[in-house]
């Protein structure tokens, strides 16, 4: 090769035909998605407990997709839930979708573990629960101390794991984290019950303007 | 068979012909050999005698002989090149240590970094008293020192002192460089403080926060700059592959940078699927193709021969272009996103066999009877460990993407020793031995203690190679358990702990590599130790001369 | 060999590679024939993209809601799923407990007592003050009427089956009157309030 010029368009062209495919594309086929009925938006505790999910980094340990049934069986045997749809994650910014699973996926752990007690204690000590667990103990959303004010959380904790004459304290971040993993529920159904034709794909009124799939375009 | 499954069908088919039209035009004799011109490209007044300053008598005869090979390019140089190579380095010295410099501290702290967030992955309680040490954090710190700093600031430092080499023309707008190498530098150490401190922007490999993004990018802006004028005015006429591969990647990292950070555009399952086109594609669209075209410098310019054919550099350089950039997708099997973008980025992972296999082909013929000058030359053993290691990661990653593969392997570790092994024991080892190569040149100054090399070399294989095996096979067991409704989920935890622990192992090795490395590094920057004389090889002078000159 | 120090390792090296114009090796083109050939065919038999804007590998099937009164109908869930899903994480696989913070199922009073009080455990949870086999508990159980009457039926019988209980299992109608009956909104509070149940 001797032209520079030809060397940085065609470099630039396949690029610009990735983005598009890749980018552009999937953004002008989601972008219309609405959101499902039985889907909340985050309240703002839960806003706030989400920015500790990220913060923390939990996402790289679990993931928030479970697969389909036909691909993936155990997820949904696991009370993971039902595959996700794009309209699920309407209120996701960023999106934690996670691409690991040292521990379970989340996407529905509010319907699976919808107990505080466990999810409190859990975070403090994930092997006071689950012995075999290697997820790290979250102290420092905790406190230590002698007694509890009024208004704080004390968790419940077998003996073992709280010194002797001292209770453990929830702090703000840790209940914001508790009340964001308590509303991660996708147990609604995205399609109406009565199919009206088996083959095709009907404009179901969850996710009715996802446009056709973007290689007919 | 639906319509959307037809037009994706033809588009594919559209641009293979125009992708393959393309690589036409730029064929010279592409199928049939034409004697006259099976010769060099460059071949007007750049063929010098076999004549070496550095050698003697009898090692010279030696040399001689190892070199008259056919279609071996002549050994040595005439004064006029050399003197066009000692401008062209002197131009870029002190932006390219300094890219170096950096790139080394990056790669002790990333390292570290690393390894203690495999520890935690079976001493859960170790380091959890204050927030910046959970795994989460340090991992993340981990993955943005090592990538950004180490790798990043290596790759820089390799194209600026290749690319005024390779066009004969001294490097233009250093200044340039030095405030790029810093906007960028500054970036990373913010985007580590920031991900310490609890501050991301929560996508993976995209953790750095987008204020502090603007740094980076800016930075690479004033990169980008002095190197395509430095290409514009250069003095050469024809364009060396590694030149492709080296303008190629700092655009695509730029621009790849500036599409994934762009704030407030991207959301819900499109940001996820652009998170995974980004992530692969820092690897696909910027690690490994300066990585490639430093082995195709390398390589040729120790064993005194030519690159094998044009042709296939051609094919290899302009298929990775095209099939590289549009996978990622893949990362995402069984996700929420579009199917036909699955689809897509599953066909496009495979079709990476054709640019690999052309590569490897390129390499393999271009090396035939000379492999053996590894046991030599430092920089040969290294580029070549990571060339097999190219081969090795690209073709596991292209069967990887296949659906039935990852309905096992996705969500585990066995992902995570994949990545290790593209960007360790490919990208990683190459830069490594770019590194010997290049800091004689830049410092004038020989690496004093060459032993340190093996020790090193033997540190880093060895650690890659019990991280890789070890760990993907735990993963794969991961896997299996995780697929198996009949289990409780937590046997696919319990399954790993011990290849988890021997991560560890591996990832110590590789640090302890790395410390050996860096303090190498150093001694040769404070001139601490024996100012020796001639190549630092790994074995005796005399005997090793003859064979591994070029080093 | 030079003794010079000022030696340039510039001047000992080979001259910068170059690239032999050769044709291209019938193996590489081979190989980019043969890639092009299976992705058309891959892509050709690659499932549908008919339910893609959806997700990768998607049935409506399992896209749709439970079609009404279907519930009753597939009486066929798994108890031992369920546990293992909603129930495991506090009351443990062995269904032992955590001594001092989630009670025990085996063996426990309420588990293989009335029916109509561990449908109601289930349905509105207990925030209170509970004791499980001389153990005091204070805890909060949340509501699982989220659940289908047939998974909670399901879940019932298991657990009132396992272990070392020996009780008899559960019906779904039983679920459905007991969520029918009572208007609850909270959970019971406490041992006590279940008492007051029974003697409704």
């Amino acid at each position: 090769m001797e032209n520079e010029v030809k060397l940085t368009t065609g470099v630039v062209v396949t690029f610009a035909i990735a983005v598009s495919a890749l980018v552009v594309l999937p953004y002008m086929q989601v972008r219309d998605v609405k959101p499902p009925e039985g889907l909340k938006p985050y309240t703002s505790a839960e806003q706030r407990g989400r920015a500790v999910y990220i913060a923390n980094g939990c996402m790289y340990c679990h993931s928030q997709q479970p697969r389909s049934e036909s691909f993936a069986p155990a997820d949904a045997k696991r009370g993971w839930g039902r595959a996700s749809v794009p309209g699920d994650y309407y209120y996701d910014k960023p999106h934690l979708l996670g691409s690991m699973r040292t521990g379970p996926d989340l996407l529905n752990i509010g319907v699976r573990q919808p107990s505080k007690d466990w999810q409190l204690g859990h975070l403090f000590q994930p092997r006071a629960y689950v012995p075999e667990s290697i997820m790290p103990s979250y102290p420092y959303l905790f406190e230590i101390k002698d007694k509890a004010d009024p208004d704080e959380e004390t968790v419940n904790l077998p003996p073992a794991h709280v010194p002797p004459g001292k209770v453990v304290v929830a702090r703000p971040e840790a209940l914001d984290l508790v009340k964001y993993l308590q509303s991660l529920k996708r147990n609604y159904p995205i399609l109406p019950p009565e199919p009206r034709d088996t083959t095709g794909a009907p404009a179901a009124p969850a996710a009715p303007d996802a446009a056709k799939p973007a290689g007919s375009s | 068979m639906d319509s959307a499954l037809l037009s994706l069908l033809g588009a594919f088919l559209l641009s293979m012909i125009g992708l393959f039209a393309f690589i036409w035009s730029l064929r010279k004799g592409l199928l049939v050999e034409n004697p006259r011109a099976a010769s060099v490209i460059f071949a007007k007044g750049e063929i010098g005698r076999v004549d070496d300053p550095a050698l003697q008598g009898s090692d010279h005869a030696k040399l001689q002989a190892a070199a008259h090979e056919a279609g071996d390019s002549t050994d040595g140089a005439d004064a006029a090149e050399i003197a066009d190579r000692v401008a062209a380095d002197r131009s870029s010295a002190f932006p390219v240590f300094m890219f170096i410099a950096f790139a080394c501290m990056w790669l002790l702290f990333g390292g570290i970094a690393g390894l203690v967030s495999s520890l935690k992955l079976h001493w859960p309680d170790w380091l959890v008293s204050e927030a910046w040490m959970t795994f989460g954090r340090l991992r993340t710190v981990h993955l943005t020192a090592v990538l950004y700093g180490w790798i990043t600031n290596a790759e820089l430092g390799i194209i600026i002192w290749l690319m005024p080499r390779l066009l004969r023309t001294p490097l233009v707008g250093t200044m340039w460089l030095m405030l790029g190498g810093a906007l960028v530098n500054i970036a990373i150490a913010s985007g580590i403080g920031a991900i310490g401190a609890g501050w991301t922007d929560g996508l993976e490999y995209l953790e750095m926060p987008w204020p502090i993004g603007i740094f980076f990018a800016a930075g690479m802006v004033c990169i980008i700059g002095p190197v395509l004028y430095t290409l514009v005015n250069r003095k050469t006429e024809s364009l060396y592959v590694t030149t492709w591969y080296h303008t190629a990647g700092l655009l695509w990292i730029t621009l790849l940078f500036i599409v994934g950070k762009m704030p407030g555009v991207h959301f819900g399952v499109q940001q996820a699927a652009m998170n995974w086109w980004y992530g692969h594609n820092v690897l696909g669209l910027w690690f490994t193709p300066v990585a490639v075209g430093a082995i195709y410098y390398f390589l040729p310019k120790i064993i005194a021969r030519p690159i094998r054919s044009y042709n296939l550099s051609l094919l290899g350089f302009w298929t990775l272009a095209f099939f590289y950039a549009q996978v990622g997708g893949h990362h995402l099997v069984g996700g929420p996103v579009p199917g036909w973008l699955i689809t897509l980025s599953i066909v496009q992972s495979m079709m990476m066999i054709v640019p690999v296999i052309a590569f490897s082909i390129n390499m393999g013929l271009t090396l035939r009877g000379r492999m053996r000058l590894g046991l030599y030359s430092p920089t040969l053993r290294f580029v070549m460990f990571g060339g097999i290691m190219y081969l090795l990661s690209s073709l596991q990653g292209s069967f990887e993407a296949l659906r039935s593969v990852q309905q096992v392997a996705h969500f585990t570790h066995f992902t995570v020793a994949h990545a290790h092994l593209g960007a360790y024991g490919f990208v990683t080892m190459v830069l490594f031995g770019a590194i010997y190569f290049m800091m004689p040149r830049i410092l004038h100054f020989e690496w004093p203690y060459p032993k340190l090399i093996s020790v090193h070399f033997w540190l880093a294989s060895i650690g890659i190679l019990i991280y890789f095996v070890f760990l993907s096979y735990g993963g794969w067991l991961q896997g299996l358990a995780m697929l198996d409704p009949a289990r409780p989920f937590i046997d696919s935890v319990v399954v790993t702990m011990p290849w988890l622990q021997w991560r560890s192992v591996g990832g110590a090795l590789m640090v302890a590599s790395h410390v050996v490395f860096v303090l190498h590094f150093l001694a040769m920057v404070l001139r601490l130790g024996p100012n020796r004389v001639g190549a630092a090889l790994f074995a005796d002078q005399g005997k090793a001369l003859g064979v591994a000159h070029g080093e | 060999m030079s003794q010079d120090a000022d030696q340039r390792a510039q001047e000992r090296e080979h001259e910068d590679p170059e690239e032999a114009i050769r044709p291209m090796p019938l193996a590489a083109l081979l190989v980019a024939a043969a890639m092009v050939l299976w992705a058309v065919v891959y892509i050709l038999y690659s499932e549908p993209l008919a339910t893609s804007q959806y997700g990768d590998q998607r049935t409506l099937a399992e896209l749709r809601g439970p079609a009404p009164g279907a519930t009753a109908a597939t009486g066929a869930a798994d108890g031992k799923a369920v546990f293992a899903a909603q129930c495991a994480a506090c009351h443990q696989s062995t269904g032992a407990g955590l001594p001092g913070v989630f009670p025990p199922l085996d063996g426990s009073e309420w588990v293989h007592g009335d029916k109509r009080v561990l449908a109601n455990i289930l349905l509105h949870g207990i925030t209170g003050e509970i004791t499980v086999k001389g153990g005091k508990f204070q805890g909060a159980m949340p509501s699982f009427a989220q659940l289908s009457d047939a998974e909670l039926a399901a879940v019932a019988s298991y657990i009132r089956s396992n272990w070392s209980n020996q009780g008899d299992a559960l019906d779904a109608a039983l679920f459905a009157a007991e969520r029918k009956a009572s208007d609850r909104k909270t959970p019971f509070e406490g041992g006590a309030a279940l008492d007051a149940l029974l003697k409704k």
